[in-house]
């Protein structure tokens, strides 16, 4: 079904510009080169978010910190096992994936754990790339809460999960 | 950076941190390459639809919802029509196709902005919703599930939707929290 989304909505774009009889190509292109402008922009944030999250799995910095939240966990009945994808989902969406690959195939499927992990990875949001790469766009230096209530929506979701996935 | 640096010393992986260096700003390519061509395609697309005046049109289906996320917004502003592109990208789970859109909004929302240093309302509460999932049907997440021989692959889609909508609310709530808590601290309006 989603398949048919996108190519759908764009034909009916482009053919509601040429209904309109406007000029469908010279638009095209004065948007797309505004577009790779702001890719431009957001280039340098992208760089620097994704290497730090790297390194940060790597020197197993993710592992630790999922040692020491692991009482936690257990208080909130939430599976430890899922604790890694509870910490990096705030910041990259690909790697929570990578880590749901993993939690599933290790864990089962159907299982709790399996899940919970889930439905984490699918309730929750990448908080710090979209903070970081909205407004690096525009120039804004100081994003006042944004972050705070980001994360608090973050945690939410993840404790949450740990819950209805018990019920549903 | 720097908590990464001193674990990889400490656990002895300062090996694999280095890797990373170089994985990690070779994945940072590949986002941008994607990232990128899509917002260049996008952006192509979106103004086609803003000079022929389809995406007018389309906004003033999600006209009730940014009135209740963005109250005083003119509902003819371009920021609102961006906004309601966003929106719809997000919940139809076109990740991809939702920045573009929320970049642009960024930007209409910069241009009545009072202060371009700090964050606006606006800027803040839209921030926020984006760093919310609001997707309808979590697909990716269903298609590992079926990889791996799940019984319903998306029977977990009810689960996600209410923690979603459930911390979609926590969220907005926190928000305007902290919006008087500052107001208040300061004595004055911002």
């Amino acid at each position: 079904m989603t398949a048919y989304i996108l190519p759908l909505s764009i034909a009916m774009i482009v053919a509601f510009g040429f209904v309109k009889k406007i000029d469908v190509f010279n638009s095209f292109t004065f948007g797309a080169k505004e577009g790779i402008n702001t890719a431009f922009s957001i280039f340098p944030t992208i760089v620097g978010l994704i290497v730090a999250i790297e390194m940060f799995k790597a020197s197993g910095a993710l592992d630790i910190f999922c040692s020491i939240l692991s009482p936690i966990s257990n208080f909130l009945s939430l599976p430890k096992e899922v604790l890694p994808i509870f910490l990096i989902k705030p910041f990259s969406g690909s790697g929570a994936t990578a880590l749901l690959n993993n939690v599933l195939e290790n864990y089962g499927v159907d299982s709790f754990i399996g899940r919970t992990a889930a439905i984490m990875c699918s309730s929750g949001e990448t908080t710090f790339y979209a903070v970081s790469i909205y407004y690096s766009a525009v120039n804004i230096k100081n994003i006042k809460y944004t972050l705070f209530a980001g994360l608090i929506a973050n945690f939410a979701s993840g404790i949450l999960s740990g819950i209805f996935s018990q019920y549903f | 950076m720097l908590v990464s640096v001193v674990c990889g010393i400490i656990t002895g992986n300062i090996n694999d941190v280095s890797g990373a260096l170089f994985s990690g700003t070779e994945s940072a390519l590949e986002l941008f390459f994607t990232t990128g061509m899509m917002m260049c395609f996008w952006g192509g697309i979106m103004n086609i639809a803003q000079k022929s005046g389809a995406s007018k049109g389309f906004s003033m289906l999600l006209t009730p919802l940014i009135k209740v996320l963005f109250p005083k917004l003119d509902i003819n502003n371009d920021a609102s029509k961006c906004i309601a592109m966003n929106i719809s990208a997000n919940v139809l789970g076109l990740g991809n196709a939702a920045t573009p859109f929320g970049l642009s909004a960024m930007k209409e929302l910069q241009e009545i902005n009072d202060n371009k240093d700090v964050a606006s309302e606006y800027m803040i509460t839209f921030v926020v919703l984006n760093s919310v999932s609001i997707q309808l049907i979590p697909t990716t997440v269903a298609a590992l599930r079926q990889k791996y021989g799940a019984t319903d692959p998306m029977d977990i889609t009810f689960a996600v939707i209410i923690v979603s909508l459930l911390s979609l609310l926590i969220a907005m709530l926190s928000r305007y929290i902290l919006y008087f808590f500052s107001k208040t601290k300061r004595g004055k309006r911002i």
